[in-house]
């Protein structure tokens, strides 16, 4: 079934809102200088939101035969009868409220198809192939996935939007294991990855592990990554919405009302979204099956146009569904699924080359929360910590548990580098981030880690 | 007796496999074969303060299709049930497996499983997808509304609930149809210091995710935990903030499980061991030519993996490759014995048979090697109280309930919070204290594990959603445990440690 069939028969069937989507996705991985596992997946889905008088009932399903479809709407107004009314109800948006539709929309939808490995393969073997020639263990993981989603309201509304998305992480070690580095790349699709290029960068990294040299915990200087420093801007921006900031919770949660104006962090930094980022491009619409504070299922179509969230260190926005900004004194300010934070021309070695003494960080790991409300988090540093000093990496250093704050990372950001599409390690590979290298100071690592 | 879901048996189950396996037979070069028509029911509702944020249901399903073709492993998955679309998915993992035979050095040999014809399904009283959402809503605002009227500025409740159907045929002639059913209660209160403070404290619920049915959630107690939680809420408000350094430790099962499955659960994978999870999750300190020599903790330490507990979030009847569920050691008197295993791990680790750890969370993906339930097990020669446990300490910090968690990706170095502290004086309880976290590097960690709880103070907690391997999977699975007594594990103020 295609994504507008599905569409018709929801609406048909009474639905308020119906989502039908159409993805694939291949992958593989890599370990020991080995192929391990890989798969191909298709999958047809509907979600539909069912509305009676205000109360909302949801319901989603994998997709082989149209009956299912009212199946599933059966399913979703049984649920909005049981339910009380919605906190967040509002009209459904029409057409000429709603975004506009997408010229580039148009022709076959992104479909990942097992030859789509082909321009990528020969590639990735004659990197295995180094990797054991130069007595290495190579470990890695690559996927690509495209879908297409339409939504479809009981007003009207028809919106088409694609996603296609590829990535690349490979991890090279010694043949001990006893040393250790890592890159991801992200790009739209496997074509547009360069494993070569990335087994060279590795290999000479791996060549700065040769030296490696014990620190203590403590206070440093450290310039972050563009994964390192992706990974502490998408976890702000995930509380980056009013109604935890006017209930108190996070930390945007000012004195009287949310710290929306001040100037929460250095004056270099300013984080913005564009779903029309031609490297990112994500849906310019909202497109959701459950309410929270991020978005609202009365919201569907919403446009979603470009945001600067923080410019020259000043908080200018927060997300804010509807009927939240009505009831809250708030703008309407949906979400985007891609980020930048904006860089300079600085390239990271020419921050390597003005740094006296500094620990340069690859990528973080298992980053958690400590303090919600503080934003304060725990994590570790991995495949990756080199010490910098007069200008040139002297070693590796072992790794450290940090407990840190992104607020509190971004107001001791120094200097900023050139931004580029970056793999957020942590918080995953299939979201779409601009990131560049930030020199910050007395960033705390409060312990070693005996981890390579 | 509970049986299997009607709706999934009138799904052409049979016609799906016989396709597959059909379509299996005519590639060349395939050694084995198996397709696993996999569905499940989510169904999740959120509470906020007296609204009904979301109530949504969800229905994955779809099928995956494992071929070994001339030593390569290739993996196809699609919703379409039907025979082309059977007959597709085996074409693209015969595909996918020629395409990547060039890249592998290593032939995929599985280890022996006799084969299996059977139908399991775990027992629940009350299947929440038989209860009506209306009554469900009901009940929880009522628990928010009761935290409401105590007190509380914030109240939330999440409940998760999952019905999974699997249905698996392989080319060695296993047939097998499972079901198991799980929930998840998630209750939290939070209170903002009124003095100026600035100071917010959350705390949730102890209640577990569980392999159990509404009943569940109706029996925990909610409504009168709810009134409790106030309470706490306002104690640890007005709590002492710990002074940082070493601290004798008595850590409850609602906090301990986190530790054993982060530090015991996820170091004992043999996948990790050998370099699988390298590039993602990680890999582990202890290594396999480490099996009966490497002491992780105190001879105290007993660490089993099973996947027969009862009401077990990991427990099946056979594993996503069709491997009989059982029950084996890990860790004894404090030594590693064993690992979690699949069947091609098994091989390469030259052991007769898997222990039926193989895992998928859904049709679109190729079952890994994943956790069961990986449970401490209590003193074996007496039934020691917590008041036993408090009784051998003389300054130290009892910790409640589960909060923050984070561990390095050789399972070393951690850190945890929780939801409630309290002062150990002179072997007795002396009330809250806030802002605690302990960090530790595992070996040293558990052996500093002095004491147990006994079989009586023995809990089952777990999580719907460890997650590893790529693409991402995420697995629900239980760890059972006493209460424990560590000797000077070192502690920190969370709230300093933030601060440049």
């Amino acid at each position: 079934m295609t994504p507008e069939e599905i569409v018709e028969l929801g609406l048909g069937e009474g639905m308020a809102v119906v989502i039908g989507e159409k993805a694939s996705g291949l992958n593989f991985r890599l370990a020991n200088n080995t192929v391990t596992t890989n798969g191909w997946e298709e999958s047809n889905s509907a979600g539909v939101v069912a509305l009676e008088e205000g109360r909302v009932g949801v319901q989603a399903a994998d997709i082989s035969a149209s009956s299912q479809v009212a199946e599933i709407a059966r399913g979703a107004r049984e649920r909005a009868r049981q339910s009380p009314e919605a906190p967040d109800a509002m009209p459904l948006l029409g057409v000429t409220e709603a975004a506009s539709p997408l010229a580039n929309e148009s022709g076959p939808s992104p479909e990942a198809r097992p030859e789509d490995l082909g321009p990528i393969l020969d590639s990735v073997r004659g990197v295995l192939e180094q990797s054991r020639a130069a007595g290495l263990r190579c470990f890695g993981f690559a996927q690509a996935t495209g879908s297409s989603e339409l939504l479809g309201t009981s007003t009207g509304v028809r919106l088409e939007g694609r996603r296609q998305h590829a990535s690349l992480a490979l991890t090279l070690k010694t043949a001990d294991l006893g040393r250790s580095v890592w890159e991801g790349a992200v790009g739209r699709r496997m074509a547009d990855l360069d494993p070569e290029g990335m087994y060279r960068r590795l290999s000479r990294r791996l060549g700065w592990t040769e030296r490696s040299l014990e620190l203590p915990a403590g206070h440093y200087e450290v310039i972050l990554e563009p994964s390192a420093t992706s990974d502490m801007v998408v976890r702000l921006m995930w509380d980056m919405h009013a109604r935890g900031a006017d209930e108190g919770r996070t930390v945007f949660a000012g004195k009287s009302g949310t710290r929306v104006g001040e100037a929460m962090y250095a004056p270099s930094i300013r984080l913005e979204s564009d779903p029309l980022d031609e490297e990112m491009a994500v849906p310019n619409f909202v497109r959701c099956l459950g309410s929270s504070e991020y978005a609202s299922v009365f919201d569907n179509g919403l446009a979603e146009p470009p945001v600067v969230w923080v410019d020259g260190g000043v908080q200018q926005e927060l997300i804010c569904p509807r009927r939240w900004a009505q009831d809250h004194g708030h703008p309407v300010r949906p979400d985007v699924d891609n980020l930048a934070m904006a860089g300079t021309e600085l390239s990271l070695d020419q921050m390597i080359a003005s740094t006296k003494r500094a620990l340069l960080v690859t990528s973080l790991w298992y980053i958690r929360d400590v303090d919600p409300a503080a934003l304060l988090l725990t994590g570790l540093t991995r495949d990756g910590v080199f010490l910098i000093e007069n200008g040139e990496v002297v070693g590796s250093v072992n790794n450290f548990r940090f407990n840190e704050s992104p607020v509190g990372v971004l107001q001791r950001t120094v200097e900023v580098g050139r931004s580029e599409l970056a793999f957020s390690r942590e918080v995953g590979d299939e979201l779409f981030v601009k990131a560049p290298p930030i020199r910050v100071e007395n960033f705390f690592m409060s312990s070693v880690s005996d981890a390579i | 007796m509970t049986e299997i879901d009607p709706g999934f048996l009138e799904l052409p189950l049979d016609q799906l496999a016989d396709a597959a396996l059909g379509a299996i037979a005519r590639c060349q070069g395939v050694s084995y074969g198996d397709i696993r028509v996999h569905r499940d029911r989510i169904q999740g509702i959120h509470v906020r303060e007296h609204d009904l944020i979301s109530l949504s249901e969800s229905e994955p399903l779809g099928f995956g299709v494992r071929l070994v073709l001339d030593g390569s492993w290739g993996f196809a998955a699609s919703s379409d049930l039907t025979e082309s679309g059977v007959a597709r998915a085996v074409g693209a993992a015969a595909e996918m497996a020629r395409l990547l035979r060039p890249l592998l050095e290593e032939r995929v040999e599985l280890a022996p499983e006799p084969s299996h014809q059977a139908s399991w399904v775990a027992e629940v009283e009350l299947n929440p997808f038989q209860v009506d959402a209306e009554r469900k809503v009901n009940f929880m605002l009522d628990v928010t509304g009761r935290c409401l009227e105590a007190g509380a500025k914030f109240a939330e409740f999440y409940c998760l609930q999952v019905q999974e159907n699997r249905f698996f045929v392989s080319t060695e002639g296993s047939r097998l149809t499972q079901q198991r059913v799980r929930l998840h209660p998630v209750m939290e209160a939070g209170l903002v210091d009124e003095k100026g403070s600035g100071l917010v404290e959350t705390m949730r619920s102890t209640a577990r995710p569980v392999a159990r049915g509404w009943e569940y959630v109706e029996a925990h107690g909610f409504p009168s935990e709810a009134e409790e939680m106030v309470g706490w809420l306002q104690e640890k408000l007005a709590a002492p903030s710990v002074d940082p350094g070493p601290y004798d430790l008595v850590i409850d099962p609602s906090n301990l499980w986190l530790t054993i499955h982060e530090s015991v659960a996820h170091g004992t994978e043999l996948d990790r061991a050998l370099g699988y999870e390298a590039n993602y999750a990680g890999t582990t300190f202890a290594t396999p030519d480490q099996v009966g020599s490497l002491r992780y903790g105190s001879p105290r330490m007993h660490v089993t993996g099973d996947r027969l507990e009862p009401h077990g979030l990991a427990t099946v009847g056979f594993d996503d490759e069709g491997v009989a569920a059982q029950r084996w050691d890990i860790i004894k008197d404090g030594i590693l014995v064993g690992y979690q295993l699949n069947r091609q791990m098994a091989q390469k680790f030259r052991l007769p048979r898997s222990n039926g750890c193989a895992f998928s969370d859904s049709w679109s993906h190729l079952p890994l090697q994943r956790m069961p339930n990986v449970s401490l097990q209590p003193d074996p020669d007496r039934d020691t109280t917590l008041v036993d446990l408090f009784a051998g300490v003389e300054e130290g910090i009892y910790i409640v309930g589960d909060k923050s968690w984070s561990i390095d990706q050789q399972r070393y170095n951690f850190q945890f919070t929780g939801q409630r502290f309290y002062r150990i004086h002179k072997g007795q309880l002396a009330g809250q204290l806030r802002d605690v976290a302990y960090q530790s590097r595992t070996p040293d960690f558990w052996g500093r594990l002095e004491a147990l709880g006994g079989i009586s103070a023995w809990q089952l907690h777990g999580a719907f959603n460890c997650g590893k391997g790529e693409p991402g999977q995420v697995a629900p699975v239980s760890h059972g445990c006493p209460p424990a007594l560590f000797r000077q594990v070192n502690v920190l103020n969370a709230r300093k440690e933030g601060k440049p």
